[in-house]
């Protein structure tokens, strides 16, 4: 029987960290979820520091390891060879194999994809450790650090405690319900990621550029994407390694404008975060109620300078027209064509 | 079209007695025409009236739409209990919410996300928060001297016909569940579970004949939620049931509150061997949060948090009443 859902995750030189992905992403690890509900593929672009095939296999028999030899910078043919690989209707992206993922991701993606017409899953991103891994100043936090801390936590007995130890990510620095740049690791149908073309062969810079952002933004405008969803009480942990903007380097900057610059030349000058009302799936446990906290009050601030300013509280809802989220609110009296 | 798929996915069963205002507001909110991103042939709403000489106008309700079916009942007992088995038996659909108070409106997509919960799971049951119109819990309506004109007033000024989420801007957190919807939950006043599960249950209990039922919703809430096979349990953070204000039994103003309170957990707690308990499962959130509704997640995160840290400090578990063959109530 054919898998409900296909998780692809892109490895490049990280052997240590996506083992821990990977590991995450096991139906040992993941709860009120069987091997046979799920596959899970590895997509590694070969480096000095490859991951084994024996311990991939040793994951379980839903695990299908795809080692390839690569010349681009970017991940864009080892994603494009996921879609082409994955054999189920619904589909997992982790474009960064360093992120460790909680316990009932797999669970509530495939209740998703059970319960809505075509949606847009996504899960908030946290980063291991005391601050951004960019921000890491004097290098004082290193992989000893966060080993270090990763064993402290025990986390492959409850994997929440990654919360206990991690910050927000910049991709989501004010909560649940301000709107998202991206997600890191996010679900939708396969029919939903072919419509956007799969991977845009474009994305050549080094760690895909924009890729994800522009993926992201590109599904949840989709009109046929009927409904966003945002998992609670779940996240994507990023482990420190020597990622393309994740790093403290030098140069990171300069990086980061060609991105962008890319970016908004095929956005026309201009790539908002998704302002879409997310339906909430998942449970709060001690762990996840801070950020959940702050969420709220984060999201209320939001909803009051909107308020004031008369404008539409999910601008890309009213854009796409198709569903009536919170469209009548007395909050919601001007449209902003921006 | 053939029989199956004209039948509805959905079945609410409302019972009405004596309170025909607040019901024709309870059911515009339950019509399709409040309710967003459905269609009447989704679901139906059976109403069930205990006759009264305040009975509803069936015209009325068959303007509210066509999946509206209205029975009018001559009842001897003060207990609703014959009511809602007589509705559990009309319902078409494999799944039923079952309202036992018919003053209580709902928000624009209970509808919406109850189907969303059942395809996600068949199995699972669903929680639809309670909460009170006006400021404060209609226990204390004595000091207050919150009256029925007081509440038709402040309904009409928000417009909730325009936009329901609104009536949360109105309301207090229902004192069945004064700790927020994070916390184990009394009862449920809306509550969504498998037509089966409700046979397992055996309905109501025709033994709870005090007035109102008594303890009834509590007694078949919990009942419901140690089922071994419901689950996941949902709850709808982001929707409520608003009571309004009406003669009810332990929700409008006597003086013999206290004593009739009494009589109901006495008999509650004798078919639970003396330890009848809040539903202590964990709840996976479902649904979006409109800015109405963000001060209630935020009270109820806090309060969450509060629970769980304790719990954790004593050592005992946050989820005793999780179905054993669900694996994930480990955590605080």
């Amino acid at each position: 029987m054919n898998p409900q859902l296909s998780i692809i995750v892109v490895v490049y030189r990280m052997s240590r960290q996506a083992m821990n992905t990977l590991y995450s992403l096991s139906a040992q690890y993941q709860r009120n979820v069987c091997e046979t509900d799920y596959e899970v593929l590895v997509m590694e672009n070969l480096s000095a520091d490859s991951l084994n095939a024996h311990d991939i296999a040793a994951l379980g028999s839903n695990f299908r390891y795809f080692p390839r030899q690569e010349t681009s910078v970017s991940p864009v043919n080892a994603i494009n060879e996921g879609f082409h690989e994955a054999k189920a209707p619904f589909i997992g992206l982790i474009v960064d194999g360093a992120r460790i993922v909680t316990p009932r991701v797999v669970e509530y993606a495939l209740a998703v994809a059970r319960s809505s017409e075509n949606p847009l899953l996504a899960t908030p991103t946290f980063n291991l450790g005391p601050y951004l891994h960019y921000q890491n100043q004097n290098f004082c936090y290193t992989e000893e650090t966060e080993k270090q801390l990763l064993s402290q936590a025990n986390w492959k007995q409850n994997g929440y405690r990654l919360f206990d130890i991690s910050n927000l990510g910049e991709a989501n620095p004010r909560g649940l319900f301000q709107p998202f740049m991206e997600s890191n690791c996010y679900f939708t149908s396969k029919n939903n990621f072919a419509a956007i073309g799969y991977a845009d062969e474009r994305f050549q810079l080094p760690g895909g550029g924009s890729l994800n952002l522009h993926m992201f933004r590109s599904i949840g405008m989709l009109e046929q994407c009927t409904h966003y969803w945002m998992m609670l009480g779940e996240g994507s942990f990023h482990q420190f390694h020597h990622g393309v903007t994740t790093a403290q380097e030098d140069g990171r900057d300069e990086k980061l404008l060609q991105f962008r610059e890319q970016l908004e030349s095929i956005w026309q000058g201009r790539f908002p975060a998704l302002e879409r009302e997310p339906l909430l799936i998942g449970s709060a446990n001690s762990h996840a109620q801070p950020f959940l906290r702050y969420s709220t009050e984060r999201g209320q601030i939001r909803f009051n300078r909107l308020h004031e300013k008369r404008r539409v509280f999910c601008q890309d809802d009213w854009q796409r027209s198709a569903f009536c989220y919170q469209r009548d609110s007395e909050d919601i009296t001007k449209f902003d064509p921006r | 079209m053939s029989a199956s798929t004209n039948k509805p996915k959905l079945s609410f069963v409302v019972v009405v007695y004596n309170m025909p205002r607040q019901a024709m507001n309870t059911l515009y909110s339950l019509s399709a025409r409040h309710q967003r991103n459905i269609v009447e042939s989704d679901y139906e709403i059976i109403v069930i009236e205990n006759s009264s000489k305040n009975n509803l106008s069936p015209e009325k309700i068959s303007a509210l739409g066509n999946n509206f079916r209205y029975f009018l009942r001559q009842e001897t007992s003060q207990s609703p209990v014959g009511a809602i088995n007589f509705g559990l038996a009309q319902a078409c659909a494999d799944h039923i919410c079952l309202m036992v108070d018919g003053a209580r409106m709902l928000t624009p997509r209970v509808v919406e996300y109850a189907l969303m919960a059942i395809r996600a799971n068949p199995h699972s049951l669903t929680a639809v928060p309670g909460y009170s119109l006006g400021w404060q819990d209609q226990h204390h309506n004595i000091d207050a001297q919150y009256s029925e004109a007081e509440e038709i007033a402040l309904l009409e000024a928000c417009h909730w016909q325009q936009n329901g989420y609104r009536l949360f801007d109105i309301a207090t957190i229902s004192g069945a569940n004064p700790n927020g919807f994070m916390n184990p939950l009394m009862e449920c006043n809306c509550v969504i579970a498998a037509a089966q599960h409700f046979a397992a249950i055996g309905g109501a209990n025709p033994d709870f004949q005090l007035p109102g039922g008594g303890s009834i919703n509590l007694h078949m809430f919990r009942q419901l939620g140690l089922l071994p096979d419901s689950t996941p349990y949902f709850l709808m953070h982001g929707e409520g049931s608003f009571h309004q204000y009406h003669g009810g039994i332990t929700t409008s103003q006597w003086h013999d509150l206290a004593e009739v309170l009494e009589s109901h957990r006495k008999q509650l707690h004798s078919y639970w061997g003396g330890h009848f308990h809040s539903l202590r499962r964990e709840p996976l959130l479902l649904g979006s949060t409109t800015s109405h509704a963000q001060r209630f997640l935020k009270f109820s995160s806090q309060k969450s948090k509060k629970r769980l840290g304790r719990l954790e400090r004593h050592g005992q578990q946050p989820w005793p009443d999780t179905p054993h063959n669900s694996k994930h109530p480990l955590d605080y």
